[in-house]
Formats: C-alpha cells, sequence, structure tokens
C-alpha cells in the first residue's frame, strides 16, 4: 500500500467526517446515486490517468462524453432498434478522438492541452451544428438497465467500471504495458532506445482514455436518461482532480491508477456531502477547484519531504 | 592534534543510509592554509561526508568540531561558522545577477526594507577582486561560463567571511584553462589561511595542488598522509586496493570472422561515406575530437538516427537499421554516451531498468512475469559488479560507475547475446575501480566472440584496450591504425588534421629527422 497514504486517508477521514454530519449519506438509496456516479467518473479518470501517465492531459473527455450522448439519443431518434449500432458508433467516435490527440501530441509535438482542447471546440462544435443546440430524441429505455438495474443495490454500470479499472491497475502494475507506459512517461529517449515505439505508445493512452470516456458517456445517458450536450464538461477537471488527489503527477510516470481510482471517491464523496447539505449546487465546482489546487500543492509538499 | 589547531575536523564520524553503510570511523582535519585532497572511487563516500560536515545530512554518530568546539550544524549555521561550498553545479539562480546572487539570503539592509546597494556592490566587488575573477556584478549568471560561476559561488562564500572552502569535484565540469583559473583562485584562498577541502576524480591534479590527501573505500579512511610522501601509483592501489597498471596484452586476433561489414554508410551531407569491418573477438577503438561523428555512427548502427545511405551487413547479410528494434533484432546493442538521459531512467528500479530491453522476453500474455524478471536483475547485478547489489532501489541512488554497470547490464543480458557492442565513451565519469570493472567486462566480451566497437576520448584506453584503431576526423575516417602502429601522438594527428596532413607533416618530420 505505499504511496497510497494520501488518497487512502483523506478518503478515510471524509467518510468519518460525513458519518458525523450527513449520516444521509449512507442510506442505500443515497449510496446508490453514489454507486452510478462512481462509475462514471471512475472510468473517466481511469483513461486520465493513461494519458497523465505519458505527460499529457486531456481535456476533451468531457465532449467525447457529451457527443455519445447525443449519437445514442439522435440514432434513437430516427430508429429504435439500432441501439448496439449507436454504441458502437459511440466508441468509435471517442477512440477516433483519442487517435487524434495521440497523433497531434506525438507526431506534430502539439503540446496535450491544447491538442485536446482544440478537439473539444472541434467536438462541441459539431455538435451544435448537427443539434442547432436542441438535442433531439430519447436515451433508448433498453439501456437504462445498465445504470439502473444490478445486483442488489451495486448497478451494473459500477460493475463494468470496476471491471475495467482492475484490468488497467493489472496491466498497468504488472504488464508489459505498463512497463511501457511508465518508461515513456518518465523517459522517452530511453524509451526509444530499447525499442518502444513512444509514438504507438502515447497514441494508445490517448486512445483508451477516448474509448472510457465514451464508456462514461454511454453510462451517463443511461443512468440520467435524457440528452443534455454539455453535461460531461465537468468531467474534464473531476478526473484529473481525482488522478491528482489519487498521487498521479502532472510530469507523467509518476503514479498509479488504483490511487486515481480511490482519489475518485474521494472526490465524489465530498461532492455528495455538498448536495445532501443543501448547498448551493454551483459551490460544488468551487469544491472541485479547491481540492484539485490543495492535492496538487499537498503533493508536491509530500514529494520534496520524502526527497529532502 | 597538531600544532595548528584544525579550522574543522570531522571525528569518528559514522553514517548509515537503511542498511547500507556510508561512512565508517571517519575522521579529517582541515588546517589553515592547507589544501585538504579527499579522493575515493564513486561511492566511496566522499559526499556523504561533505553533506554531514556543511550540514546537510546528520551524522549517526562522531562528531564535527569547529575550532575545536562541537557543532550541531544545519546549512545556515554552517554558513554562519565560515563553511561554504563551492558544487559542480553550482547552486546559483540563473536569472539573477552576479551581485544578487553573491548576497543571495545575505543581503545586505538599510533602514527596514531597502538593501544597502552601495555596500553590497563594494562587498561583492571586493571579494570577486581577491579571486581575480573579471566578473561584472550586473551580468545575469545564465550568460556565465560553468567556471565563472564557480568562482561567483566561491566570492558568495568569501563575503560571509568563509575560513573553510569545500570543492565538490570542480574538475568534473570544468576544462583546460577554466581549471588552471580555479586552481590559482584556491591557492591564493591557501595563501591567505583559509582551509580547503578538494574533492576530485583526477589524481593528477591531486600532486598539483594538495598538501595532504586522505583517502576514502568502502565509507572508511585507509590512508591520509601529506601528498609529498605519496605516488601516483600508490594513491590508485590505495583508492582500489589492487594495481592497475599492466594489462596484460591482448591475445593475437584471428580475424577469421566478420561480424559486421559498413559499407558507403553515409552520415551526413558532404560527408565521406564510411567502410569498416568488424571481427569476432575484436576491439576496434574509434579515436577522434569531440564532434568528429563518432556518437554519430553509433547513432546510425543502433537505428537511433540512421544513416542517409549505405549498407550495413550482419553474418553476410544486409540488415536494416531504420529504428532501434531493428539493430536490436540484428545483433546489435549500443551503449550511449549520455547514461542518464539515453541509458537510465533514473526513478525505475535497477530491477526495472535492466529488464527494460529484454521486455518482449521476460513477458508472457502482456504480462511481465516477476520470477524471471527478478532472477534476470539478479544475475545481472551480480555479473556487472552493481554495488549495492541491490535490485530494488532506484537508479538514481547509485554512484556513477554503478549507474553505467545497470546500463551495460541492460544491454548485455539480452538473449541472445549481441554479436556486436558498440560502447560510447563507457569509462567517462566513472571512478578508477569502476573503469577496470569495466575493461575486464570488454575482455569478457571479446572472449565470447562479440565484436566491440570502443569510442573513447582517453587516449590511454583507447590504445591499452583496442586491436585496431579507426581516426575519425569531421565526420570522415581519416586513418586506420594496427597495433604495431599505436601512440597517442599519430592518433592525436590524425584526429587534429585528418588525412592528408597526416602524410606531409609525417614526411616533413621524417626529413627533419
Amino acid at each position: 500500500m505505499r504511496g497510497y497514504g494520501l488518497p487512502v486517508g483523506a478518503t478515510a477521514i471524509v467518510a468519518a467526517v460525513i458519518a458525523v454530519v450527513e449520516p444521509g449519506f449512507y442510506r442505500p438509496a443515497n449510496l446508490h446515486v453514489v454507486m452510478q456516479q462512481y462509475a462514471v467518473l471512475g472510468l473517466v479518470t481511469i483513461g486520465q490517468v493513461l494519458v497523465l501517465l505519458v505527460s499529457g492531459i486531456d481535456l476533451s473527455v468531457g465532449a467525447v462524453m457529451n457527443a455519445a450522448l447525443i449519437v445514442i439519443a439522435l440514432m434513437n431518434h430516427y430508429n429504435e432498434n439500432l441501439l448496439l449500432l449507436s454504441l458502437v458508433l459511440c466508441i468509435l467516435l471517442g477512440a477516433g478522438v483519442g487517435v487524434t490527440n495521440g497523433l497531434l501530441v506525438s507526431l506534430r509535438d502539439v503540446p496535450p492541452f491544447a491538442a485536446t482542447l482544440g478537439m473539444t471546440a472541434c467536438v462541441q462544435g459539431a455538435i451544435l451544428v448537427y443539434t442547432l443546440g436542441i438535442p433531439a430524441g430519447n436515451i433508448p429505455a433498453a439501456l437504462r438497465p445498465v445504470a439502473l438495474d444490478g445486483i442488489g443495490i451495486v448497478p451494473y454500470s459500477l460493475l463494468i467500471c470496476l471491471a475495467i479499472g482492475l484490468i488497467v491497475v493489472a496491466f498497468l502494475s504488472r504488464g508489459t504495458y505498463g512497463r511501457m507506459i511508465y518508461a515513456v512517461g518518465r523517459s522517452p529517449e530511453v524509451a526509444r532506445r530499447v525499442g518502444i515505439s513512444t509514438t504507438t505508445v502515447r497514441v494508445s493512452a490517448y486512445t483508451l482514455c477516448g474509448i472510457f470516456a465514451a464508456l462514461a458517456g454511454i453510462i451517463l445517458s443511461a443512468y440520467i436518461g435524457y440528452v443534455d450536450p454539455a453535461i460531461g464538461g465537468t468531467y474534464n477537471l473531476q478526473s484529473i482532480a481525482a488522478a491528482v488527489v489519487g498521487g498521479v503527477s502532472f510530469v507523467g510516470g509518476e503514479g498509479k491508477p488504483a490511487g486515481a481510482l480511490i482519489g475518485a471517491l474521494f472526490l465524489l464523496a465530498l461532492l455528495n456531502v455538498t448536495t445532501l447539505s443543501s448547498l448551493n449546487p454551483f459551490a460544488q465546482l468551487i469544491v472541485q477547484g479547491v481540492v484539485m489546487l490543495v492535492a496538487v500543492s499537498l503533493f508536491h509538499l509530500v514529494k520534496r519531504g520524502s526527497f529532502a | 592534534m597538531k600544532a595548528e589547531r584544525a579550522l574543522v575536523s570531522a571525528v569518528g564520524i559514522y553514517k548509515h543510509y537503511g542498511g547500507i553503510r556510508a561512512l565508517a570511523d571517519v575522521s579529517l582535519e582541515i588546517a589553515p592554509a592547507e589544501v585538504h585532497a579527499l579522493v575515493g572511487e564513486n561511492g566511496a563516500g566522499k559526499s556523504t561526508l561533505v553533506k554531514i560536515m556543511t550540514g546537510a545530512e546528520k551524522q549517526d554518530a562522531g562528531q564535527v568540531l569547529i575550532d575545536g568546539t562541537e557543532a550541531a550544524l544545519n546549512p545556515e549555521k554552517a554558513r554562519e561558522l565560515g563553511i561554504g561550498a563551492v558544487y559542480q553545479e553550482p547552486s546559483l539562480i540563473p536569472a539573477l545577477t552576479v551581485l544578487e546572487n553573491v548576497f543571495l539570503g545575505s543581503e545586505k539592509q538599510v533602514g527596514l526594507r531597502l538593501l544597502d546597494h552601495r555596500r553590497m556592490r563594494r562587498e561583492a566587488a571586493a571579494a570577486l577582486d581577491r579571486i581575480g575573477a573579471r566578473i561584472r556584478l550586473e551580468t545575469e549568471v545564465a550568460s556565465l561560463s560553468v567556471a565563472d560561476r564557480q568562482l561567483v559561488e566561491i566570492a558568495r562564500a568569501l563575503v560571509l567571511q568563509a575560513r573553510v572552502l569545500i570543492f565538490d569535484e570542480p574538475s568534473a565540469v570544468l576544462s583546460g584553462i577554466e581549471l588552471e583559473r580555479v586552481f590559482r583562485v584556491i591557492k591564493e584562498l591557501r595563501s591567505h589561511g583559509l582551509g580547503i577541502l578538494y574533492i576530485s576524480h583526477r589524481l593528477a591534479e591531486i600532486f598539483e595542488l594538495a598538501d595532504r590527501a586522505t583517502v576514502l573505500k568502502d565509507g572508511r579512511v585507509v590512508a591520509s598522509r601529506p601528498v609529498r610522501e605519496l605516488s601516483m601509483p600508490d594513491l590508485i592501489r590505495l583508492m582500489v586496493g589492487r594495481d592497475i597498471g599492466g594489462r596484460p596484452p591482448r591475445p593475437e586476433l584471428s580475424r577469421a570472422k566478420v561480424v559486421l561489414t559498413v559499407e558507403n554508410l553515409v552520415l551526413g551531407q558532404d560527408r565521406e561515406p564510411i567502410s569498416f569491418q568488424l571481427h569476432a573477438g575484436e576491439v576496434l577503438g574509434l579515436a577522434g575530437l569531440v564532434g568528429s561523428g563518432r556518437t554519430r555512427l553509433a547513432n546510425a548502427l543502433g537505428g537511433i538516427r540512421a544513416a542517409r545511405g549505405g549498407v550495413v551487413t550482419r553474418n553476410g547479410r544486409p540488415v536494416r537499421l531504420k529504428r532501434p528494434s531493428d539493430a536490436m533484432r540484428s545483433g546489435i546493442a549500443v551503449i550511449p554516451e549520455d547514461r542518464k538521459r539515453e541509458g537510465l531512467i533514473l526513478g525505475h528500479s535497477v530491477r526495472e531498468n535492466l529488464a527494460l530491453p529484454s521486455l518482449r522476453d521476460l513477458s508472457a500474455m502482456g504480462m511481465v512475469r516477476s520470477r524471471t524478471e527478478r532472477r534476470l536483475a539478479s544475475e545481472a547485478v551480480r555479473a556487472f559488479g552493481v554495488r549495492p547489489p541491490l535490485i530494488d532501489i532506484a537508479s538514481g541512488t547509485l554512484s556513477g560507475g554503478n549507474q553505467q554497470k545497470v546500463v551495460l547490464g541492460k544491454w548485455l543480458v539480452r538473449e541472445p547475446a549481441a554479436e556486436v557492442v558498440v560502447l560510447d565513451e563507457p569509462t567517462r565519469g566513472v571512478d578508477v575501480g569502476a573503469k577496470y570493472e569495466i575493461y575486464n567486462l570488454i575482455d569478457k566480451l571479446v572472449s565470447r566472440g562479440s565484436g566491440v566497437l570502443l569510442i573513447s576520448s582517453e587516449l590511454p584506453e583507447i590504445i591499452a584496450m583496442s586491436d585496431r584503431v579507426l581516426v575519425m576526423s569531421a565526420g570522415n575516417i581519416v586513418g586506420e591504425l594496427d597495433r604495431s602502429e599505436f601512440s597517442e601522438e599519430r592518433i592525436l594527428r590524425l584526429a587534429v588534421l585528418g588525412r592528408e596532413q597526416e602524410v606531409a607533416t609525417s614526411e616533413g618530420g621524417g626529413h627533419a629527422a
């Protein structure tokens, strides 16, 4: 458990404080909500971690999620039997955005924030052009059980998220792929010299991130059941904040996905409590911002301490 | 105690890092008006001792005495008590001026807030004057050479009334004239009664500069004597515990099997094509000045930066060398010059670094087989003599020589063994002991049948190790020398003047003789 001190500790403290201040958090109905939200944020965060590990950042995850919602609703609008095809299209769209991001960053040396921010503008713009700002169609009812049903209190969506999380954790900590990711993140030159294609590794990280964001978008649509072409936007900041709280650093090659998954839990618990305590919902954004800033500054403090 | 009282003395210092002993019962005195040299292999404990004497680290046991009184040091306290240090990479702020750096953290104030600029300028100028440095106070440090930065750092210590100055391997980053300037300053400071602790790898410097030498080995003092009672071989023997003077002559080479043929390789625009052959069991030295194209050739063979044209043949078959994986597949290993940037991931463990080139062989179904990996790493650490022999510590914590062994290890434990090994400055920045081990390793490589292309700027090394030497100049091969023709003078003349001129001068020399 080395290296998880900060996220585990912070989450434990929040969990304990909640138990005292806001016991409503632990009601099954609320826990169910938290699990739904976690399935979405967890997936996006895993993708974000992959990109952060190769010294990148993905600010287009929100746009991909929005696009997924729109694609599902639109296709449902024209033909209600094309659900499966629409899901495949969502995944391909996420992968396409990811590949483009990755190629821009690794072949054209575009700074990651610029590449992914540019892609965000393109994708959001395409959504507006296509929908004229008024999204048509509904989320098909057949998709909703993904989020609403489950085993006991645990929704299928969370199981999907955890399964993917587990696979990524395993491959990053023990897999060949993980070695390549960390090598490229820490020293692209050394990685290149041992025959690792830094382009392939970088593009794969952005691609997986795009795919996971699309999946998160699908799960989100199943959960909320309506189309909101701007709902994904908050996930850019949230996924980065969760990763940073979990000990993933911006410099690349530092941090573990398991830590980020705990970070996501911490962030959600905090956000959920602000909702329960009937705080101004807009205050949630402040909470996210503060969490991220505190985490970044704290993390650097901890690191400097350990090297002194 | 000696007649003149020591300015600073370390008495019976012990220091451990984790389970590793860094210093054991180390005592050392810095007397006024004395240059005291501290020598030892990388990892012998020199840096640790410096850190303790400057208050950057705390000893486990023992005392640091200043003017005979025990002092509990921290960096500020050490500075206050007159201990200054000049590091290899001066700890100055590049964006500030010389003046601002000299007084960093010790600014003189007038009244409450304002800095006393006039006084600061006067004192800084006096300090720079004292060491004969002609540096304008308004110059930004970023635009200064490393030597000038070291002088600024010395001035900074002088402004703080330092009586003891510690130099941590300044020569590693300085060359020729620059180094002489620093030496002059050190001698000047000594004549003013300062005590100097001078740490260096280069033994010749010790004899030029120091009055006394203390030799550390494996964290212990093995000798502390006046330099005039020591000879160079003495010093080397004390440092490594063995004589490395005479290496046995290399056995006669059969040159039966060619492992690498390079034909008309074009390394860049306006470069003559390069051709040569490398035989099994041969060490082919590649000499030349910095920038003569040796590393470029190594990178072409390693597929790191592809050549513009030409054919490379391995065992009779032409091979494509467009990317590193091509070279790896073709049995060519290139061990890079810059181990910190190109050879090692310093934040990775020794094990992960060793495994990186063999990743594919160590993996099954996308997972690294950790048992196999640990076995490979342990074997490599043992075979290459990495100290400490631990595979899970961060590579960045190893000394330079041991880092180099890990770099060698990561390329040479691969299976099947590389038949062509290109070593680019394998002993640069490496201590005497590790150097010796690397030479042994080269012997082992050729005796197992590999061909070695040895790039080195140290001519004695090239001459001692090679069967044949190619000399490069301005991107071209300007000469090939057999063992009978080896001489430092001959190689240097080729490297500096190029082919035609070499013929001309040697003819001219013949007439004169």
